[in-house]
């Protein structure tokens, strides 16, 4: 009897069962898995950076971005103006910083927005049987069968350009893959023992779907929205660079490509530095949603 | 189920332009206006009953597809063309430069993903998995612009847009559309890569791998046979995607190369506000996409037959 529990408490001690648990915190594993990479840290240095831009940008801006001097138009890059100028004369860099903003805005509203709209959508889809459902999600079947870009030409090339017509078409073309992935998620989640056990205690259909469906579909949601805003700020520049996206002289990014794209050879830094703004903002986007999806739940690759 | 999404796709089209603000008959009119300097209201009822735009829309959107199914895509407004003729000149074009970026994406993202896998953390592995990275995060136009400032106008090595038909002059239109081929598949090219590895990575962790060395089976056997065949499946999958993004990117490539293909004639037509174009060219790529992913599910399922759909 002694002997047994001797030998059980010898056992527990070299496995280290008898140790005090260490209080396990998921928040902290998350963080921990997070920073342990070097590619999301890059990425969230960039976001931050780009945020910062952002935010400061007209204290930053050495000129106004829509200041022409003309006299120094097609200017190289100079200390005087670091970027160069275009061809009436406006500085480069400064266009670069507000034109910072634009992305920004437009990304972080179309992302709210087509996710907002998608999650809703999707939970109903999810909850739902028969008419409801089938409709929801053939209609994402159709959204989901055009490529996003030409989607979103579309719509903004109807409506004309302008801000406000180019937030609708990119979150249209956005909130076909937000409904299909919670739905997906949802379906799954509501397999589980504890909805069954909440519905056993007599809790309604929307009281499951937001306090115990919504919550489990968190992770992948928020993993869609980073690399969401990526895709809008590249999606975005794409139609300013075909011409059906915001209206000049605001300062884009994807219409500074396409008009420094005629000086080409004289001036290579007007298309080239806004084409590598792009490039870099929306890398830190992926970057930091790969590792986010990693950190959060690695079970998700390929899902989202 | 594809045909299903078909039809809900030409319902979608078809909304879309009919319900958006912007009438483009007003725009013909204005334009005729410029030549003739005559507008009556009269005018624009005789070309809505001309084009079919003053019945109710489902009677058109059921004579829309009648005459869809005749290969009567209905007329172009500013052309004065038959749209079935313009689609006909274009198609070709597209198909033949995403056919070959299709090829091209597979093939080499394939192969730079098995590299990556085989030679994990090693100094290979990293560049192109860095290189995978930022192929799937380059905007293509920019791409497009770098290279053509490279190859075009630093080097010489190629022209720096338009199309010559294969037949006319095969070597000309190789050179003319390596570059825009090459843009065009950069995303398909780089997301292949990436997925390739991770795929690779998650077989060989597998146990039947690990039997297959205990087996004391040749590396050569282990990867061809055991890995490779069962890593690749997810691709097929990934393929519908890849045809996606091969005509969404024909849209800026075909603009920015002076290429006429379905891509630049959507474009062109979408800025000249000419329905009867974006509706068929739409269409038409959409279904060409629809029907590349139902080929996709159905060789998915014969691929790997533990997947089947309802």
């Amino acid at each position: 009897m002694t002997g047994s529990s001797n030998s059980e408490a010898r056992l527990s001690a070299a496995a280290g069962w008898d140790r005090p648990v260490k209080k396990y915190s998921e928040f902290r594993r998350t963080v921990s898995v997070f920073f342990g990479r070097p590619l999301p840290v890059v990425g969230l240095v960039i976001i931050t950076i780009f945020i910062i831009i952002t935010i400061f940008g007209p204290w930053i801006a050495p000129y106004d971005p829509l200041d022409m001097d003309v006299m120094n138009s097609l200017a190289h890059p100079s200390s005087e103006h670091l970027l160069g100028t275009d061809e009436i004369g406006r500085d480069t860099l400064s266009r670069l910083i507000y034109g910072a903003r634009t992305s920004m805005f437009i990304g972080i509203v179309v992302i709210t927005v087509s996710t907002a709209i998608g999650v809703i959508l999707g939970l109903v889809a999810a909850n739902s049987t028969g008419a409801p459902h089938h409709i929801i999600m053939r209609i994402t079947d159709g959204l989901m069968a055009f490529p996003s870009i030409i989607l979103a030409l579309l719509i903004a090339g109807l409506l004309g350009g302008g801000l406000q017509n180019v937030i609708i078409a990119l979150t249209v073309g956005m909130i076909a893959p937000v409904i299909r992935i919670t739905c997906g998620m949802a379906l799954s989640v509501k397999e589980n023992d504890y909805v069954t056990a909440a519905r056993a205690m007599g809790a309604g259909n929307l009281n499951i779907m937001l306090t115990e469906i919504l919550p489990n579909c968190f992770a992948p949601i928020l993993v869609m929205m980073t690399m969401g805003i990526g895709a809008t700020i590249l999606a975005e520049a794409g139609l300013s660079f075909l011409g059906v996206g915001i209206i000049p002289p605001t300062p884009v990014w994807g219409r500074m490509v396409n008009d420094g794209y005629r000086y080409l050879l004289t001036n290579p830094e007007l298309s080239m530095a806004p084409g590598l703004a792009i490039m870099l903002v929306v890398f830190g986007f992926n970057m930091m949603g790969d590792g986010l999806r990693d950190a959060l739940d690695p079970r998700l690759r390929g899902v989202v | 189920m594809g045909l299903i999404v078909i039809i809900i796709v030409t319902i979608l089209v078809f909304l879309l332009i009919r319900l958006l603000p912007g009438d483009p008959l007003l725009v013909y009119l204005t334009q005729q206006q410029y030549r003739d300097a005559a507008f009556d209201p009269a005018q624009l009822a005789q070309l809505q009953a001309r084009f079919g735009l003053d019945k109710p829309l489902p009677m058109q959107y059921i004579s829309w597809i009648a005459d869809m199914f005749r290969g009567d895509f209905g007329e172009s407004i500013t052309l004065q063309e038959p749209v079935s003729k313009l689609i006909g000149e274009r198609l070709p074009v597209t198909l033949h430069l995403s056919i070959i970026g299709a090829i091209f994406a597979t093939v080499v993202g394939i192969g730079f993903g098995i590299i990556c896998a085989l030679r994990r953390a090693s100094w290979l592995d990293t560049l192109l998995t860095f290189l995978a990275n930022i192929g799937i995060t380059v905007p293509s136009f920019w791409a497009a612009i770098l290279l053509i400032y490279l190859f075009g106008l630093k080097l010489h090595w190629v022209p720096i847009g338009g199309y010559t038909s294969p037949f006319e002059d095969f070597w000309l239109n190789t050179r003319q559309i390596i570059l825009p081929v090459f843009c065009m598949s950069l995303f398909g090219l780089a997301s292949n890569t990436r997925l390739t590895r991770s795929c690779m990575l998650e077989v060989v962790a597998q146990d039947y791998i690990r039997t297959a060395w205990a087996k004391g089976l040749k590396e050569r056997v282990i990867v061809f046979r055991h890995t490779i065949k069962n890593g690749l499946i997810p691709l097929i999958a990934n393929m519908g995607f890849l045809v996606a993004g091969l005509f969404g990117g024909s849209v800026i490539i075909e603009t920015l190369f002076n290429i006429p293909g379905i891509g630049r004639l959507l474009t062109t037509a979408l800025l000249g506000q000419d329905y009867m174009i974006v509706q068929a060219s739409t269409l038409m790529m959409v279904a060409l996409i629809t029907l590349a992913n139902i080929v996709v599910d159905i060789s998915y399922g014969w691929l790997d037959p533990r997947i089947r759909y309802d």
